[in-house]
Protein backbone atom coordinates (compact mmCIF):
# COMPACT_ATOMS: atom_id res chain seq x y z
CA UNK A 1 0.00 0.00 0.00
CA UNK A 2 2.78 2.44 0.98
CA UNK A 3 4.78 1.87 -2.48
CA UNK A 4 1.19 2.02 -4.55
CA UNK A 5 0.88 5.47 -2.72
CA UNK A 6 4.45 6.83 -3.42
CA UNK A 7 4.31 5.97 -6.74
CA UNK A 8 0.81 7.66 -7.05
CA UNK A 9 2.03 10.80 -5.29
CA UNK A 10 5.11 10.47 -7.63
CA UNK A 11 2.85 10.89 -10.62
CA UNK A 12 0.98 13.78 -9.58
CA UNK A 13 -1.80 11.88 -7.55
CA UNK A 14 -2.82 12.77 -4.35
CA UNK A 15 -1.88 10.00 -1.76
CA UNK A 16 -5.07 10.67 0.34
CA UNK A 17 -7.36 8.48 -2.75
CA UNK A 18 -6.40 5.61 -1.54
CA UNK A 19 -6.66 4.55 2.09
CA UNK A 20 -5.92 1.41 4.24
CA UNK A 21 -8.32 0.84 7.24
CA UNK A 22 -8.75 -1.94 9.74
CA UNK A 23 -12.31 -2.92 10.98
CA UNK A 24 -13.57 -6.27 12.68
CA UNK A 25 -16.84 -7.36 11.60
CA UNK A 26 -17.93 -6.08 15.04
CA UNK A 27 -17.59 -2.57 14.23
CA UNK A 28 -20.55 -1.56 12.43
CA UNK A 29 -20.12 2.16 13.95
CA UNK A 30 -16.55 2.27 13.32
CA UNK A 31 -17.30 1.17 9.64
CA UNK A 32 -20.00 4.14 9.35
CA UNK A 33 -17.98 6.82 10.71
CA UNK A 34 -15.04 5.47 8.52
CA UNK A 35 -17.41 5.55 5.66
CA UNK A 36 -18.04 9.47 6.54
CA UNK A 37 -13.50 9.94 6.69
CA UNK A 38 -13.30 8.32 3.77
CA UNK A 39 -15.55 9.88 1.54
CA UNK A 40 -15.25 13.19 3.31
CA UNK A 41 -11.22 13.05 2.36
CA UNK A 42 -12.21 11.90 -1.27
CA UNK A 43 -14.68 15.30 -1.43
CA UNK A 44 -12.10 17.55 -0.51
CA UNK A 45 -9.85 16.36 -3.25
CA UNK A 46 -12.67 16.66 -6.00
CA UNK A 47 -12.82 14.75 -8.67
CA UNK A 48 -10.27 12.43 -10.41
CA UNK A 49 -10.05 13.01 -13.77
CA UNK A 50 -8.76 9.61 -15.36
CA UNK A 51 -7.88 11.00 -18.77
CA UNK A 52 -5.23 13.37 -17.48
CA UNK A 53 -3.99 10.43 -15.61
CA UNK A 54 -3.69 7.62 -18.20
CA UNK A 55 0.10 7.79 -18.68
CA UNK A 56 1.14 7.99 -15.16
CA UNK A 57 -1.37 5.10 -14.30
CA UNK A 58 0.12 3.05 -17.22
CA UNK A 59 3.67 3.70 -16.32
CA UNK A 60 2.74 3.15 -12.20
CA UNK A 61 1.28 -0.52 -13.33
CA UNK A 62 4.47 -1.50 -14.83
CA UNK A 63 6.84 -0.19 -12.63
CA UNK A 64 4.77 -2.66 -9.85
CA UNK A 65 5.04 -5.50 -12.12
CA UNK A 66 9.07 -4.96 -12.40
CA UNK A 67 10.92 -8.02 -10.76
CA UNK A 68 12.73 -5.64 -8.65
CA UNK A 69 10.07 -3.65 -6.82
CA UNK A 70 8.08 -7.19 -6.30
CA UNK A 71 11.37 -8.63 -5.05
CA UNK A 72 12.07 -5.54 -2.57
CA UNK A 73 8.67 -5.01 -1.45
CA UNK A 74 8.65 -8.79 -0.39
CA UNK A 75 12.32 -8.64 1.41
CA UNK A 76 11.17 -5.34 2.97
CA UNK A 77 10.06 -6.71 6.16
CA UNK A 78 12.42 -9.43 6.32
CA UNK A 79 15.27 -6.72 5.90
CA UNK A 80 13.97 -4.64 8.71
CA UNK A 81 13.01 -7.14 11.37
CA UNK A 82 15.46 -10.01 11.23
CA UNK A 83 19.39 -10.39 11.41
CA UNK A 84 21.86 -11.41 8.27
CA UNK A 85 23.91 -13.74 8.70
CA UNK A 86 26.81 -11.56 10.02
CA UNK A 87 23.68 -11.03 13.29
CA UNK A 88 23.68 -7.33 12.35
CA UNK A 89 20.78 -5.94 10.95
CA UNK A 90 20.54 -3.40 7.98
CA UNK A 91 19.49 0.34 9.43
CA UNK A 92 15.49 0.57 8.75
CA UNK A 93 15.83 3.61 7.10
CA UNK A 94 18.46 2.03 4.40
CA UNK A 95 15.75 0.07 3.45
CA UNK A 96 13.23 2.50 3.08
CA UNK A 97 15.85 4.88 1.75
CA UNK A 98 16.62 1.68 -1.27
CA UNK A 99 13.34 1.09 -1.95
CA UNK A 100 11.78 4.69 -2.77
CA UNK A 101 14.90 5.20 -5.42
CA UNK A 102 13.78 2.00 -6.78
CA UNK A 103 10.34 3.29 -6.97
CA UNK A 104 11.52 6.45 -8.35
CA UNK A 105 13.48 4.80 -11.04
CA UNK A 106 10.98 2.13 -12.06
CA UNK A 107 8.36 4.78 -12.52
CA UNK A 108 10.74 7.20 -14.42
CA UNK A 109 11.49 3.62 -16.98
CA UNK A 110 7.63 3.29 -16.71
CA UNK A 111 7.04 6.16 -18.53
CA UNK A 112 9.47 6.25 -20.74
CA UNK A 113 8.45 2.67 -22.06
CA UNK A 114 4.97 3.90 -22.26
CA UNK A 115 5.71 6.60 -24.60
CA UNK A 116 8.17 4.62 -26.79
CA UNK A 117 4.98 2.23 -27.88
CA UNK A 118 3.75 3.95 -30.57
CA UNK A 119 7.66 4.07 -31.96
CA UNK A 120 11.15 5.59 -31.77
CA UNK A 121 11.47 9.33 -30.06
CA UNK A 122 14.57 11.68 -29.30
CA UNK A 123 15.49 12.26 -25.68
CA UNK A 124 13.56 15.68 -25.76
CA UNK A 125 10.64 14.12 -27.50
CA UNK A 126 10.88 11.82 -24.51
CA UNK A 127 11.16 14.68 -22.08
CA UNK A 128 8.22 16.62 -23.47
CA UNK A 129 5.88 13.95 -23.27
CA UNK A 130 6.30 12.59 -19.94
CA UNK A 131 7.44 15.84 -18.78
CA UNK A 132 10.48 14.91 -16.89
CA UNK A 133 13.39 17.12 -17.39
CA UNK A 134 15.72 16.22 -20.18
CA UNK A 135 18.66 15.65 -17.86
CA UNK A 136 16.52 12.59 -16.01
CA UNK A 137 15.34 11.07 -19.34
CA UNK A 138 18.94 10.90 -20.54
CA UNK A 139 19.82 8.73 -17.31
CA UNK A 140 16.47 6.46 -17.13
CA UNK A 141 17.29 5.60 -20.59
CA UNK A 142 20.85 4.62 -19.78
CA UNK A 143 19.34 2.35 -17.02
CA UNK A 144 17.17 0.89 -19.47
CA UNK A 145 19.63 0.39 -22.68
CA UNK A 146 21.62 -1.13 -20.02
CA UNK A 147 19.02 -3.80 -18.96
CA UNK A 148 18.29 -4.94 -22.52
CA UNK A 149 15.07 -2.96 -22.71
CA UNK A 150 15.48 0.08 -24.91
CA UNK A 151 17.76 0.90 -27.62
CA UNK A 152 19.32 3.54 -30.07
CA UNK A 153 17.39 3.03 -33.56
CA UNK A 154 18.18 6.00 -36.34
CA UNK A 155 19.14 9.25 -36.48
CA UNK A 156 17.10 11.78 -37.60
CA UNK A 157 19.42 14.88 -39.01
CA UNK A 158 21.81 14.44 -36.17
CA UNK A 159 18.89 13.52 -33.58
CA UNK A 160 19.36 10.34 -32.09
CA UNK A 161 16.34 8.40 -31.56
CA UNK A 162 15.88 5.13 -29.76
CA UNK A 163 13.08 2.69 -29.42
CA UNK A 164 11.49 0.21 -26.51
CA UNK A 165 12.33 -3.41 -26.65
CA UNK A 166 10.01 -4.22 -24.13
CA UNK A 167 7.18 -5.63 -24.09
CA UNK B 1 -26.94 19.20 -11.97
CA UNK B 2 -26.56 17.71 -9.19
CA UNK B 3 -24.17 18.46 -6.58
CA UNK B 4 -20.72 16.17 -7.43
CA UNK B 5 -20.55 13.20 -5.23
CA UNK B 6 -17.15 11.04 -5.38
CA UNK B 7 -17.09 7.56 -6.74
CA UNK B 8 -15.23 5.71 -3.81
CA UNK B 9 -14.63 2.17 -4.62
CA UNK B 10 -14.35 -0.23 -1.46
CA UNK B 11 -12.23 -3.25 -1.25
CA UNK B 12 -13.39 -4.97 2.13
CA UNK B 13 -12.50 -7.97 3.44
CA UNK B 14 -14.96 -10.93 3.77
CA UNK B 15 -14.33 -11.78 7.42
CA UNK B 16 -13.67 -8.07 8.60
CA UNK B 17 -15.07 -5.04 7.26
CA UNK B 18 -17.48 -6.94 4.90
CA UNK B 19 -18.77 -7.98 8.23
CA UNK B 20 -19.06 -4.84 9.72
CA UNK B 21 -20.36 -3.46 6.67
CA UNK B 22 -23.61 -5.48 7.41
CA UNK B 23 -23.76 -4.83 10.88
CA UNK B 24 -24.07 -1.46 9.93
CA UNK B 25 -26.95 -1.78 7.96
CA UNK B 26 -28.53 -4.12 9.91
CA UNK B 27 -27.89 -1.21 13.00
CA UNK B 28 -29.52 0.95 10.59
CA UNK B 29 -26.40 3.51 10.70
CA UNK B 30 -26.73 6.52 8.30
CA UNK B 31 -23.47 6.98 6.29
CA UNK B 32 -23.04 8.32 2.96
CA UNK B 33 -24.05 6.33 -0.11
CA UNK B 34 -21.24 7.23 -2.11
CA UNK B 35 -19.24 3.91 -1.60
CA UNK B 36 -19.03 0.75 -3.80
CA UNK B 37 -18.23 -2.45 -2.54
CA UNK B 38 -16.40 -5.01 -3.68
CA UNK B 39 -15.64 -8.00 -1.83
CA UNK B 40 -12.22 -9.44 -1.47
CA UNK B 41 -11.91 -13.08 0.06
CA UNK B 42 -8.92 -11.54 2.48
CA UNK B 43 -7.14 -7.81 2.81
CA UNK B 44 -4.31 -9.92 1.41
CA UNK B 45 -6.01 -10.55 -1.66
CA UNK B 46 -5.43 -7.10 -2.87
CA UNK B 47 -3.21 -5.92 -5.32
CA UNK B 48 -1.83 -2.75 -6.53
CA UNK B 49 -3.60 -3.16 -10.04
CA UNK B 50 -6.73 -3.41 -8.01
CA UNK B 51 -6.06 0.22 -7.12
CA UNK B 52 -4.85 1.16 -10.75
CA UNK B 53 -7.89 -0.38 -12.50
CA UNK B 54 -10.23 1.55 -10.26
CA UNK B 55 -8.86 5.03 -11.17
CA UNK B 56 -8.12 3.79 -14.61
CA UNK B 57 -12.09 3.42 -14.78
CA UNK B 58 -13.03 6.83 -12.75
CA UNK B 59 -13.00 6.38 -9.09
CA UNK B 60 -12.28 9.12 -7.17
CA UNK B 61 -11.10 6.93 -4.37
CA UNK B 62 -10.11 3.83 -3.44
CA UNK B 63 -10.52 2.68 -0.35
CA UNK B 64 -8.77 -1.36 1.20
CA UNK B 65 -10.03 -2.56 4.59
CA UNK B 66 -9.61 -5.05 6.19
Amino acid sequence: MEVVAKLLELAGIKRDRVQLRRVSAAEGALFAQYVNDVSETTANLGPFDKDKYQLQLAAIERACNTRRLRWLIGMEHHLQNHDNVYETRTNPDLVIETLDEAIESEYHKGLLLEVLKDGPLSVREMAEKTGMPVYTVSKRLNELESDGMAEFDSHEGTTPKFISLAA
Amino acid sequence: MSEWEPKILAFLCNWCSYGAADLAGVSRMQYPPNLRVIRIPCSGRMSPKFVLSAFMNGADGVWVSG
